[in-house]
């Protein structure tokens, strides 16, 4: 049973992703929680292992998360799930279509997902941020708020280093090199401590 | 990702023209599911049929498959060393600081007209707001709510587009 449901979760995720790897986090955040394959922590931590490794994020997450699940089959189900919306729309683009994707309709109802995905993306972005530096809970009526002074010092050295990186080799550093970074960061800093 | 591709498939092997590249990419970008893939398809299809294809999203694919299987083996036990715990606190915070960069570098990019600032600001609001309720709203509502407004908005109302001089 756990092969339908990761190829159908997957499946899901596959289809309704525009834009790339970072519109995929939130709906597979959505996924992994309410099916609770994995709670949130963990779940960032297989973000960071996906961009250090080779290959699409989604592909990494979905192979990840599969095998965490389902072991190697578990792992393939969920692969094909999110690769096969793909492979099959836009096989149908090449041989059919490939004026469907230039008509008026098409452009204006992709004009208004394009713009929903850098939203999700956002509110992702942002959700995330509070959970790891101030964590925000609600119960009862009543919001509590408290602050990891340790990781807020963490995070203000990444975004440092990030930015004297930058400096040093004159362009944007890669996702990897900052992850790699980052993780040196973290080391170093709590062994200091 | 790009340049390694433009590198391998528009100069060495000279399977598609620079323009034609952009214009693949500008697709994939605006079709669902992993940029790659959809490239990889369009690729595989145009030189080689259906087989090519699935040759092409084959080689896409089992790459990153066979390595983050591998690692995905033992990833919990290394998570027992107090060394790596240590290390991924600074992992989540690199990954936490990626995405806000790329939020931030996506809202600059984006339209500017009133649909998508509504849309850019309302949704996103909701998203935070419902998390921390922890109110279940499928984020696949949202994308459907787009497309419905984008379709009626941009493409039945006379929107303001560039002027044509």
């Amino acid at each position: 049973m756990i092969y339908l449901y990761l190829f159908l979760e997957f499946f899901k995720v596959g289809l309704f992703t525009f834009g790339g790897g970072y519109a995929m986090i939130p709906l597979i955040k959505e996924v992994v929680l309410s099916r609770s394959w994995m709670d949130e922590a963990h779940f960032i931590d297989m973000i960071g292992l996906s961009e250090v490794t080779p290959g699409p994020i989604a592909i990494n997450m979905a192979t990840f998360i599969g095998s965490e699940q389902g072991g190697f089959l578990g792992s393939f189900v969920a692969t094909l799930g999110v690769i096969l919306p793909a492979f099959i729309i836009m096989l149908l683009i090449s041989i059919l279509l490939k004026r469907f994707m230039k008509n008026r309709f098409v452009q204006a109802t992709l004009g208004g997902i394009k713009t929903v995905a850098v939203a999700l993306i956002t509110s992702s972005a942002i959700i995330l941020l509070s959970d790891v530096l101030f964590p925000i809970k609600y119960s009862d009526g009543n919001f509590s708020i408290s602050f990891n002074f340790d990781i807020i010092k963490v995070f203000v050295l990444v975004v440092a280093g990030y930015f004297l990186i930058k400096m040093i080799i004159k362009r944007k550093p890669s996702p990897i090199i900052t992850i790699i970074m980052a993780a040196l960061i973290g080391l170093v800093y709590f062994y200091i401590k | 990702m790009l340049t390694l591709l433009e590198g391998e498939l528009v100069e060495k092997r000279k399977w598609m023209k620079e323009d034609e590249l952009m214009e693949m990419t500008a697709i994939s970008e605006s079709t669902p599911g992993p940029i790659a893939i959809n490239l990889a398809t369009y690729l595989g299809y145009s030189r080689g049929g259906f087989l090519g294809a699935i040759l092409t999203t084959l080689g896409v694919v089992l790459p990153p498959f066979a390595i983050m299987f591998v690692i995905s083996l033992f990833f919990q036990n290394l998570l027992e060393y107090q060394a790596i715990q240590y290390a991924f606190i600074g992992v989540k915070c690199g990954v936490v600081f990626l995405l806000c960069k790329v939020s931030i570098t996506l809202i600059i990019h984006n339209k500017k007209d009133w649909l998508s600032l509504l849309l850019l600001i309302g949704v996103t609001a909701a998203m935070v707001v419902f998390t921390i309720l922890a109110i279940n709203f499928s984020a696949i509502y949202f994308i459907l709510i787009g497309a419905v407004l984008g379709l009626l908005i941009y493409g039945l109302l006379p929107f303001k587009k560039e002027q044509k001089k």
